[in-house]
């Protein structure tokens, strides 16, 4: 099992569950509309803003969001939030959301609306779906995407036409924010679950250990997810150069926080979602974003 | 073949089988969702009885409102556009003009597409970047009125309304044909002789004898609009910023985004008894005429 891996199986110091493999959120960029615009990989917020600048002056769609299914945008807000008051303060935030009206993450919340104020996103974001984002991104209409490593498979398939043009980057640090390049957005995990009343508890846990082993450093190889388990041993010289780099970047987190979807109660997980789009949309300031997110329910999972 | 009709018991007993079908799939699910509607629910485990609750906050929430509002417009565009469409299409039809029966088949080929696959088509029609739409108006110079229609939130609401008429124009027409085609030769006949025109032997005689077909039609004309769902649903989920959101998007949305089976259920009884309402309502209307 990886380091760290099991941060979010615990509950009261006890281990719940072996996960199998995980997924992380990273910055794909297009390498060869990045040249072609002359723009060079961000590496911090500024970077990432003068990218977009150039970007849209040689006429290219700096960065696309799938906005119509509204997760999409919140995955650009929420990296962004951690990048500028760190993981360990949006970790605060969760379990008391009052903390989320701060300068912070009212930082953030300008950041993204500053850019999404510059154009740096498709102006039909409100009306594109996830799979037309993806579809999108693989045609090469746009130089970036801020997604997770489920997209490799489609932006490495035969019949992409950004197939070897696109690179996967932690997304940029803020300078003026507490957050690092070792910390990342996903690392949620799925595992098995025995129940205590089954007749058989030992042989259970044995085969469900070796099932999340296998379905880990498998599906792994597979391309289904990157791993929870220890992959020295196995052969990944078939695996994908994004599965490849992906991989790389988990094993230098050093903290994970998974989709903000999934903390938040389901009511707070829509309102953020939806507050998020009025973001983007610049229907509501930083300032009353920040207010209204103070508003939603404390998270019931335990940090 | 008399005595089966007048044996009571015969026919009880071949009513049977689907009046228990009728009861178990319409009827308890009904009874049961009523249920639901008093309860604070999360779906698992058990709900607490909050009376009447769900409904107060439905009719104080602007969400909801506003979800009625746009099923209201939805129900008015049905009547006011779709069926005059329908019910023209359906008198020039009538009357034997050529290809009859080929333009019949053709108006009806929409009901036909499984709502869905409409949706994608209308999506891709209004998508903002490749869309048909768009690339008509570029290329006829109209460049400037090309936008997201889908995205913005003063086009949604009316884009989604053209595909939900499109569909049904020609289910409507085809009841409105075979009602029109009812009307007695001998009529029409007399009227021709007597020099009446086409247009004032429809007003004065056709739409009145096909009254109970109007009637028909504009009952399911209504209820389809008030419980649209699929098309809204895939054509913008009841975005951008709830302007195309309908009871029954809220409905989807309360119950399988935020777990709330109590309130959600109460929006579904809701959108029962608006249903019967209106239902009720065009009934009396075409009493007293």
């Amino acid at each position: 099992m990886r380091s760290g891996m099991l941060d979010g199986c615990k509950v009261n110091g006890k281990i719940y569950t072996l996960p199998c493999y995980t997924h992380l959120a990273n910055l794909y960029v297009n390498t060869a509309l990045f040249k072609k615009a002359g723009a060079k990989i961000p590496t911090t917020y500024q970077e990432l803003f003068d990218a977009g600048t150039k970007l849209k002056a040689a006429g290219i769609t700096p960065a696309v969001i799938g906005e119509k299914d509204r997760w999409p945008g919140m995955y650009w807000f929420d990296i962004m939030a951690m990048r500028q008051a760190g993981n360990s303060a949006c970790i605060e935030a969760f379990k008391n959301p009052t903390k989320f009206n701060s300068e912070d993450f009212i930082k953030a919340a300008d950041k993204l609306q500053k850019l999404a104020k510059a154009g740096f996103f498709n102006s039909s974001m409100f009306s594109m779906s996830y799979d037309e984002m993806l579809a999108a991104f693989n045609a090469g209409k746009a130089a970036m995407l801020f997604q997770a490593n489920w997209v490799n498979a489609g932006i490495e398939a035969d019949d992409s036409k950004t197939k070897g043009n696109v690179e996967v980057v932690a997304f940029p640090v803020f300078q003026d924010g507490k957050g690092k390049a070792t910390e990342f957005f996903g690392g949620g995990q799925d595992g098995f679950y025995v129940n205590n009343a089954t007749k058989n508890p030992k042989e259970a846990v044995g085969f469900l250990t070796y099932l999340s082993e296998e379905l880990g450093t498998q599906g792994y190889l597979a391309g289904a997810g990157l791993p929870c388990w220890n992959t020295d041993s196995l052969d990944t010289s078939k695996l994908s150069s994004l599965d490849k780099e992906d991989s790389k970047l988990l094993s230098t987190g050093k903290s994970f926080i998974t989709w903000w979807d999934n903390i938040l109660p389901a009511e707070s997980a829509e309102t953020h979602k939806n507050l998020i789009a009025e973001l983007l949309a610049s229907k509501i300031t930083p300032q009353e974003f920040c207010k209204q997110m103070a508003q939603l329910k404390a998270t019931e999972l335990t940090f | 073949m008399n005595s089966v009709f007048s044996n009571k018991k015969a026919i009880c007993i071949f009513v049977l089988p689907t009046f228990l079908l009728f009861i178990v799939i319409v009827f308890v699910p009904i009874v049961v969702s009523s249920y639901y509607s008093l309860l604070d629910w999360n779906g698992v485990g058990h709900g607490t009885f909050i009376g009447l609750q769900n409904y107060v906050e439905m009719f104080t929430s602007s969400r909801a409102l506003n979800a009625m509002k746009n099923s209201l417009l939805f129900a008015a565009a049905s009547i006011f556009i779709q069926l005059p469409i329908s019910l023209l299409l359906a008198l020039i039809l009538a009357s034997g003009v050529k290809g009859e029966g080929f333009y019949r088949s053709v108006y009806f080929i929409p009901v036909l597409i499984s709502t869905v696959v409409v949706a994608q088509l209308w999506s891709k029609i209004y998508n903002a970047d490749y869309g048909l739409l768009n690339t008509f108006l570029k290329s006829v110079g109209l460049g400037s009125w090309a936008q997201d229609w889908l995205g913005q939130t003063n086009t949604a609401l009316v884009a989604s309304f053209i595909p939900t008429l499109w569909q049904y124009v020609g289910y409507h027409m085809l009841l409105m044909y075979a009602g029109a085609k009812s009307v007695s030769k001998d009529i029409l006949e007399a009227a021709k002789i007597d020099g009446a025109s086409g247009p004032r032997i429809a007003f004065s005689i056709t739409i009145p004898l096909m009254k109970p077909i109007l009637k028909v039609c504009l009952i399911f004309s209504m209820i389809g609009a008030l419980k649209v769902f699929d098309l809204i649903y895939v054509l913008t989920g009841g975005g951008p910023f709830f302007t195309t959101e309908v009871p029954s998007t809220l409905m989807y949305t309360t119950i399988f985004d935020t777990y709330r089976y109590g309130y959600g259920s109460a929006i579904s009884v809701f959108i029962i008894l608006e249903c019967l309402f209106f239902t009720l309502l065009i009934n009396k209307f075409f009493k007293t005429e």
